[in-house]
């Protein structure tokens, strides 16, 4: 056979070799469980308000394809305000630079909250000219709510 | 003929072209292969789902082409402009030199500082004398078109025939209208 060929064929089992080793059901499993975290995060920060009572918050499951994770459950988590409504709705875990990513839709505009290393949330504040994330907390949550919503 | 011409050859245009667009690529795949928060990311794309990615690269890329093809066509024309000039200036007796210097004579002063180039224009002139294949001068008209589509903010129709127009196909066509150009 020719080397090169040879060559190629045995990188390209090393690399088949390599994405086997990813455990792609953890990696979903562990994304799951980093928005039910996430949820419950949220839940806590609205309860800490002091105007949980004003706000219903629901979950409404649906579901996500992706390579190698499969087709899979996830929910949404629908924050009612008044007449308005935003929604927190998962995209994947296979995102670019990230752990996982969930989408913040509202009337007004939509953000983004990323997974980092230590399984903590961080909204994507801006991504040009620079990359800015700030984590998750009371503050950035009403930031990004402030942003998603109307006026 | 005030300043010297930059013009660009086709093959200097297809190897920008080659060269971003294989950045591109390599971009896109270094993206899929980050690891966490890694540093030398493009921002731009950070977050984004393999979806997002793929119609990202497409849109790019559909972008790169566009201009592309604008440069490849304004190429060809600058170099059938040239050789216009170059066989009235010199005064050549060939018979497509010939062809263009009487019409050339027949112009106003100011359009014959710069002649028309389509219809009623330098092509026509090129078709009526017989001398180049009508068929390479029709296959380059199409591409006149996409270029004017692209170069007029595209506020219009885009033609049907961008379909088939990709960089390497007026390349073909550029490099076939003006070898014959030169044969004559």
């Amino acid at each position: 056979m020719n080397q090169e060929l040879a060559r190629f064929l045995e990188m390209k089992q090393k690399q088949a070799k390599s994405r086997e080793a990813i455990d792609w059901d953890l990696r979903r499993d562990q994304y799951r469980q980093a928005v039910d975290s996430l949820y419950e995060q949220i839940d806590k920060i609205l309860g800490e308000s002091g105007q949980r009572a004003n706000l219903v918050l629901r979950r409404r499951p649906k579901e996500l394809t992706e390579n190698y994770l499969g087709t899979y459950s996830i929910d949404d988590l629908i924050l009612l305000i008044g007449d308005e409504q935003v929604r927190f709705s998962p995209c994947g875990r296979n995102v670019v630079g990230s752990a996982g990513r969930v989408d913040v839709l509202g009337d007004r505009a939509t953000a983004i909250l990323v997974l980092g290393l230590e399984s903590d949330w961080y909204w994507v504040a801006s991504r040009q000219p620079e990359l800015k994330t700030v984590r998750l907390d009371e503050s950035t949550l009403a930031d990004v709510l402030r942003l998603v919503m109307r006026d | 003929m005030n300043a010297r011409p930059e013009t660009q050859t086709l093959a200097e245009i297809i190897d920008w072209y080659d060269g971003i667009s294989r950045a591109l690529a390599l971009q896109i795949s270094a993206a899929r292969s980050s690891s966490l928060n890694a540093t030398n990311l493009y921002p731009r794309l950070f977050g984004m789902t393999e979806q997002e990615l793929e119609t990202y690269q497409d849109h790019q890329l559909a972008e790169l082409d566009r201009l592309t093809v604008f440069s490849l066509v304004a190429s060809v024309e600058a170099e059938i402009r040239l050789d216009f000039e170059r066989r009235i200036i010199a005064r050549l007796k060939d018979a497509l030199s010939l062809d263009y210097r009487k019409w050339h004579g027949s112009l106003k002063n100011h359009k014959r500082r710069k002649p028309d180039f389509d219809e009623g224009g330098i092509l026509g002139i090129m078709k009526r004398s017989g001398v180049i294949d009508a068929h390479l001068i029709g296959e380059f008209r199409e591409c006149l078109r996409a270029r004017h589509w692209i170069g007029h903010g595209r506020y219009f129709q885009r033609p049907a025939q961008m379909e088939k127009l990709d960089p390497y196909e007026i390349c073909s066509r550029g490099n076939r209208l003006l070898q014959s150009l030169q044969n004559h």
